[in-house]
């Protein structure tokens, strides 16, 4: 397939922070993909950096095969992003926010209105055309700026962390129309949310310090784990430091955690969870409760000193 | 694209208009109330003096709110509202964001302006012909495209409240104290007339003195701020590519 977002060795510094190292992904037309990643791994960075809020240090990046750099202006023209903090103008109506947009990326002032109306009848958010982006509520005022981010009807659609704030009444209703629109468009979001990750993204990437960790499909990724297994032992009273200690003389036990009374570990044998629950079993153990790794677990693993 | 943002900045004005008609007539009549009145039975010239400080009335309130216009609406752009980022990812360039902050204060000074000669001709009872009010926006207009574009200028940088009425205050007591408009420049030192005399905004302020006294001015002034507009909006796009875009 067609390439319509392609990230090569990007670098970028800011006060001497590195934000981005070495990045290099590609998202295919007519694709939804979604980059996970830790508050302050780069995510919205990236999206930026796409959208030319941002100026790359080093690298190339192209969005429908322009590079961004030196065709910017009509990236923008194509593109719709949606940023995380709220940027309405307070100074129009949620109408004329809509309408100005619509005129800034060349709409017609007539399709302009008429796009702003049809968005804002989709999100239910007709009642609010007249009233000023303060007097809104910050939900409200998110699913605005998704109106704002789609009313020129743009061919690569940027998200940052679409849903967060939303009611889950309104997080299905952007999911819905997101649904629709990525049978032509391309998609891009970041997130947090490994359950729309894992029901709405194509292709996931996962963002750590900056550098992608991991790209796929999600059963790649899944994978990758080879048949990885949660373990969850919950007890009446938390584990002691001896038992502890023997779980932890087990060689294929990974990340042997406690949380409470519960004892959360990984791992790919059945027999060493026989061990582990032989062991559990002279302690006052009450629950046992087992799950195939998910994108949530593979995260978690990538980004917290691996599960290996 | 600048059309737009001309659209969206007169979108804005309308719901404050009546606030806004309130300033234009208001700074004038109070410029006039508080300053030329008193300096009026103080200072003894030629002519009227009511009449000869009329200019700086014109100036003042229109480079003064031409300024004030900017500065804000470029430390909102900047700072205040996130909407820097809202506009720069549509396809607009720094530049239309910059052009159509300086036409909007530049419009609305030159209304300032306007009125401001409406109500001196009426405080004053004086009168000035078509062709003499024509040489005077000749000689303004320039100055208060000047003062929009260094509010404009300004206005990137000032990030705090402070900041910002320090700037409009040292603007409005050059435009008022130090240049000749209220008071004249032969109460100054020599050296500093000299000197003083040297600049357009001087220059202007003269000018129009010369032309309600229907004496002949000079275009010198106009010629050069217009240079000097050009030159500093030069920089503010330089200054924009510097900043807008972390």
């Amino acid at each position: 397939m067609e390439a319509s977002i392609t990230l090569k060795a990007i670098g970028k510094t800011f006060r001497d922070k590195i934000l981005l190292a070495d990045l290099s992904f590609g998202v295919e037309k007519g694709s939804t993909f979604v980059i996970l990643g830790e508050n302050g791994s780069g995510k919205s960075v990236v999206l930026k950096l796409l959208v030319g809020l941002i100026e790359k240090d080093v690298g190339m990046a192209y969005i429908h095969g322009k590079d961004i750099s030196t065709r910017g202006h009509e990236i923008r023209s194509i593109t719709g992003y949606m940023p995380q903090s709220i940027d309405l103008d307070d100074e129009l109506t949620i109408l004329e926010n809509l309408e100005i947009f619509g005129r800034l990326h060349s709409l017609s002032p007539s399709d302009a209105h008429a796009n702003a109306l049809n968005w804002a009848e989709q999100l239910s958010f007709e009642n609010n055309l007249k009233r000023m982006p303060g007097d809104l509520s910050y939900g409200n005022k998110r699913l605005v700026q998704f109106a704002r981010a789609l009313v020129h009807d743009p061919e690569v659609i940027i998200l940052d962390e679409p849903t967060k704030g939303l009611d889950p009444h309104s997080r299905s209703k952007v999911w819905d129309i997101l649904d629709k629109l990525h049978q032509h468009k391309t998609i891009l979001f970041a997130s947090q949310n490994f359950a729309e990750a894992e029901r709405y993204a194509d292709r996931i990437a996962i963002l750590h310090n900056g550098n992608i960790k991991m790209d796929g499909t999600l059963e790649r990724l899944i994978e990758t784990t080879h048949g990885l297994t949660r373990y969850r032992l919950s007890f009446s009273n938390p584990p002691t430091d001896d038992f502890m200690e023997k779980l932890k003389a087990f060689p294929r036990i990974l990340r042997p955690q406690v949380k409470g009374v519960e004892l959360e570990f990984y791992s790919r044998e059945r027999k060493q969870f026989f061990n582990a629950l032989e062991l559990a079993l002279k302690e006052d153990i009450v629950d046992i409760d087992t799950s195939i790794c998910r994108l949530q677990d593979l995260f978690v693993g990538l980004t917290d000193g691996g599960l290996e | 694209m600048l059309k737009t943002l001309l659209y969206r900045d007169w979108l804005n004005i309308k719901k404050h208009a009546i606030s806004l008609f309130l300033v234009l007539t208001m700074f004038p009549m109070l410029l006039h109330l508080f300053i030329s009145i008193p300096l009026s039975n103080v200072i003894s010239l030629d002519i009227r003096y009511l009449n000869w400080a009329a200019p700086g009335i014109w100036i003042t309130s229109s480079g003064v709110l031409a300024f004030c216009i900017a500065i804000l609406r470029m430390k909102k752009i900047k700072y205040d509202s996130g909407q820097l980022d809202a506009f720069l990812k549509t396809p607009l360039a720094n530049s239309d964001i910059i052009v159509s902050v300086v036409i909007t204060a530049t419009i609305l000074g030159f209304i300032q302006v306007l009125i401001s000669i409406g109500l001196t001709i009426l405080l004053n009872n004086e009168y000035l012909g078509f062709k003499q009010i024509l040489f005077i926006l000749f000689q303004v207009l320039p100055l208060i495209n000047f003062f929009a574009i260094l509010g404009n200028l300004i206005g990137i940088f000032v990030k705090h409240g402070i900041a910002l009425i320090s700037m409009i205050l040292f603007i409005f007591l050059v435009l008022t104290l130090s240049i000749g408009s209220f008071l004249p420049l032969v109460h100054f030192p020599v050296n500093y007339v000299d000197l003083v005399s040297k600049f357009p905004l001087t220059m202007i302020i003269n000018n129009c003195q010369i032309i309600i006294q229907n004496n002949v001015s000079s275009y010198i002034g106009p010629f050069l701020t217009y240079l000097i507009n050009i030159f500093l909006i030069l920089i503010t796009i330089v200054v924009s590519h510097k900043l807008f875009r972390k």
